[in-house]
């Protein structure tokens, strides 16, 4: 039996769901960590922003110190992108998954859930938020070794790793929107302009690539080569770019590996915003506006998101569609002949296949 | 294999030195354990074993059990808990002949079952007889005339039965109650036995235990010989009512043991009587569902409407004989409490054979001599109510106060054809691991049959025991907790030399194999 559509959606959101909460505990372990100390205070301000959740939060909250966001963001039950709900949400996938999933891997999300479930009050003040932190993303690391380990290289797997992806590049593109955006509109901290080292060493730090840009450019850090590091270094596994060819890379084994059609608008998708990304490589002006790619970036993801759910997730039950394939014991293909009444051939299939294709194309329309 | 991983301190007593079964029948010892020289051995090793050693390993099996997820599952208003059955580390042992008498006499009762079912689906001539009353029948809840004038392929219709046995004081073997809809527990039998190899395998070594972790494929091979008619290369299916279902960690483990996709209500379609389950390529056909979804909710367009577990249109399919569904639905009526007190004449009408496993005298309060009788004798019955299940509604005569009993012949007054009499059985006993050492507990067990051309019962079943002092109610929903059950192979002598060998071996500190 082919993998259920039910099972490819709640593969896909357990990925995503795992890299959310990773890329979320990352964001508040370097915010925590790195951005203290300053004359001008932390600025917690521009994780709602990153979110879109402002109006959310103060609907619960009155301001935005430390206290009252850590909790926003860690295990607030009420608030849906919260790490809480986020592992609540993976384990949920995870649970209805389990005749599929090894025992580690449900024991592993398991222990996820349960670390923040149970965290103690004292575990979110901002003296003990870091290593608060770097539990919970040992824990999304130990998920995706584990699954690396024993999930099964059919289909479900390529959708577990198609959320992961789509989801990460998500993030990064969010990131880089909210910290341009920030120095653009004068909101960052105190006079921080484009130059800002701290800014743009943050901003590394926070989606885990610091290290790596180290590597490839010395010399101060430069606003623009870290965007284009970001967006489109191959080998940092956290680009735009590296996400987008890795989600690539999962559509084509879906066909190629596990025998699994991939509808056009698929695959005409993915290579949009691949033409996009490429296009925009080769635009010298491309920090002037960063928030436009990054704004046709989150479209095309969440139209992406669109096309997997109606290509693979939404089954369409149009009778007229599925009698064609329902009775095959009953009747031999049209096109199978005898060979001895080869001159009726041309006559009865020519019409029938005909209609079969107008058919289909009125479904597909 | 392991060697005893701990010898007994001789200065604390023997840890069956006060074991004392009192009148019941004792698993372990039985009549006289001069007469079971293979329970003997086993006997010996158990009083080989410091208690608080084993209570600590078990309590260790345990957390196991509750780490791999072998759970039921509560939810509360926001969270799912995940509990475990709790487990008894002393497994509970039958020979092979005791094992040959259950083994034929279950077979047997199936085969009665099936036979029944397609009789009163079909040309009822047992009521035409009157063996059975026409209105037992056809009057019953679960008699589902959408099943009538259709007979599922080879005229199986419980596929998977588990039929409760109890032992009473004389040792002898009766059928309780049979469970012919969807019978649950048999994960926790297999998953019993690999936690005893995980955590006990010193208790188990050298003793020849049949298998039991062969029954996902049995299941498997048995389901799909009833596919229907002409289906080549069947899809098997199991259909769960999902994540909020207490028994979805069973689900799970049968369908990964059977090898097929465990599929909700909702990933399954009817289109012209055809069913089919929504994959990622479109819908691919499915021939067999093993069902765990209640009759009531299978369909809502035949039954409950309200229904959003089950798949509109599944019942014409059936009818169709384009699918099989196991347990065929309607078979509710056949394990019935007031039909179950037939079934020694069902056996008979149908098979011409005397039944090999006795039923507890069962008096019917439907029937004027059995109401009667049973007011009569209150005091000493136990009365049960014929819809529900789980030990729900039991009163149990020489337990009860007089407020009890009087409330209950009240009830039976009101309402006689809601209940039945049975004598109290003096269930047999099992050692059991207490707070307090070893003590006997009653136990029960249920073996699981699975049917397609033939039938295969899987050796050893769900030991249930009352872990209170005292208590004859094994159900898990009333303080229950279970055993690992084992079936000994044949008594030949060469076991025998075996078995003194290994043990011999042992003593010298010489690895077994």
């Amino acid at each position: 039996m082919n993998l259920l559509a039910r099972q490819a959606e709640s593969l896909f959101w357990l990925g995503r769901y795992i890299e959310r909460t990773a890329g979320l505990t990352r964001i508040l372990l370097v915010q925590t960590a790195f951005d203290r100390g300053r004359a001008q205070g932390t600025n917690w301000d521009w994780l709602l922003a990153l979110y879109d959740e402002s109006e959310d939060f103060y609907k619960r909250y009155a301001e935005t110190d430390s206290e009252s966001v850590i909790h926003y963001f860690v295990n607030d039950a009420e608030h849906p992108g919260s790490v809480l709900r986020c592992l609540e949400a993976a384990r949920t996938n995870a649970r209805a998954l389990r005749a599929m999933i090894s025992t580690d891997f449900w024991m592993q999300t398991n222990r996820a859930y349960r670390r923040v479930k149970d965290l103690p009050e004292k575990a979110l003040r901002e003296s003990r938020l870091a290593n608060t932190c770097e539990a919970i993303q040992i824990d999304c690391y130990a998920l995706y070794g584990i699954s690396n380990s024993t999930l099964y290289r059919d289909a479900g797997w390529r959708f577990f790793d198609l959320g992961k992806q789509l989801e990460r590049a998500d993030q990064m593109s969010r990131l880089l929107d909210v910290r341009f955006a920030q120095i653009q509109t004068g909101a960052a901290e105190s006079s921080a302009a484009l130059g800002d080292f701290t800014h743009w060493s943050m901003l590394l730090r926070a989606c885990g690539g610091h290290h790596a840009y180290r590597r490839l450019v010395s010399g101060p850090l430069q606003p623009e080569n870290v965007a284009r590091f970001l967006i489109f270094e191959q080998s940092f596994a956290r680009s735009i770019s590296h996400c987008i060819g890795e989600s690539e890379q999962s559509v084509l084994e879906l066909r190629t590996v596990c025998d699994v059609p991939t509808p056009t608008r698929l695959l005409k998708r993915l290579s949009d915003l691949k033409d996009m990304i490429h296009l925009a490589k080769g635009d010298p002006g491309l920090i002037t506006h960063l928030h436009v790619f990054n704004d046709a970036t989150q479209r095309h993801l969440i139209e992406l998101t669109n096309d997997l759910g109606a290509c693979y997730f939404e089954i369409d039950v149009d009778p007229a569609l599925v009698t064609i394939d329902a009775t095959p014991d009953l009747h031999e293909p049209e096109w199978i002949q005898p060979a001895d009444s080869n001159d009726d051939v041309k006559s009865t299939t020519e019409p029938s296949q005909e209609t079969k294709s107008q058919s289909q194309s009125q479904i597909s329309n | 294999m392991a060697q005893l991983s701990a010898f007994r301190d001789t200065s604390e007593p023997a840890l069956l030195s006060n074991y004392r079964p009192g009148n019941s029948f004792c698993e372990l010892m039985g009549d006289g354990v001069e007469d079971r020289p293979r329970l003997l051995e086993f006997w010996q090793r158990l009083e080989q074993l410091p208690f608080a050693d084993l209570s600590v390993r078990a309590a260790d099996a345990l957390h196991d059990l509750y780490e791999r997820g072998v759970t039921f599952t509560v939810y509360s208003d926001r969270d799912a808990i995940d509990r475990t059955l709790p487990f008894d580390a002393i497994p509970r042992v039958l020979t092979a002949s005791e094992w040959d008498i259950i083994d034929l006499g279950v077979k047997q009762r199936v085969a009665a079952l099936n036979l029944f079912l397609a009789d009163i689906y079909g040309k009822q001539l047992i009521l035409k007889d009157a063996v059975v009353p026409r209105d037992l029948v056809l009057g019953n809840a679960n008699y589902r005339p959408e099943m009538q004038g259709f007979t599922p392929a080879l005229g199986t219709y419980v596929h998977i039965a588990g039929i409760d046995l109890v032992r009473g004081a004389n040792g002898e073997f009766y059928v309780l109650e049979d469970n012919a809809r969807t019978p649950s527990g048999v994960s926790y039998v297999v998953e019993n036995r690999h936690l005893m190899q995980r955590a006990f395998p010193d208790l188990l070594e050298g003793f020849n235990v049949r298998d039991v972790s062969d029954y996902g494929q049995k299941l498997r091979e048995k389901l799909i010989e009833t596919a229907p008619p002409g289906c080549d290369n069947p899809q098997l299916v199991l259909l769960s009512p999902g994540v909020f279902n207490s028994a979805y960690y069973e689900h799970i483990f049968l369908a990964r043991e059977m090898g097929v996709t465990l599929v909700e209500g909702r990933d399954l379609v009817v289109v012209d009587k055809r069913l089919f389950a929504k994959t990622i390529t479109g819908l691919q056909a499915v021939d067999v569902v093993y069902r765990r979804v209640d009759d009531d909710f299978l369909d809502p367009l035949a039954f409950n409407p309200d229904s959003l577990l089950g798949v509109p249109g599944i019942m014409e399919c059936l009818r169709a004989g384009n699918v099989t569904i196991a347990n065929a639905p309607g078979t509710g009526v056949a394990d019935d409490k007031a039909v179950y007190a037939y079934m020694p004449q069902i056996i008979k009408y149908y098979l011409n054979e005397d039944p090999v496993l006795s039923n507890v005298e069962t008096h019917i309060c439907r029937e004027a001599d059995g109401l009667a009788y049973t007011l009569e004798h209150l005091e000493e019955l136990v009365v049960k109510p014929v819809g529900e299940s789980g030990g729900y509604g039991i009163v149990i005569g020489p337990m009860a106060d007089k407020k009890q009993i009087e409330a209950c012949r009240k009830a039976i007054m009101a309402n006689p054809e809601n209940f039945i009499a049975q004598p109290m059985i003096r269930l047999s006993v099992c050692p059991t691991l207490t707070d307090e050492g070893v003590a006997p507990r009653h136990v029960d067990l249920r073996p699981f049959a699975v049917t397609g051309k033939d039938t295969w019962v899987l050796p050893g079943g769900l030991t249930r025991v009352a872990l209170r002092q005292g208590s004859i109610v094994v159900n898990s929903s009333q303080g229950g907790g279970t055993k690992d059950t084992w079936v000994l192979m044949e008594e030949s002598p060469q076991t025998e030399k075996t078995a003194q060998k290994t043990q011999h071996q042992r003593q010298n500190g010489t690895p077994t194999a």
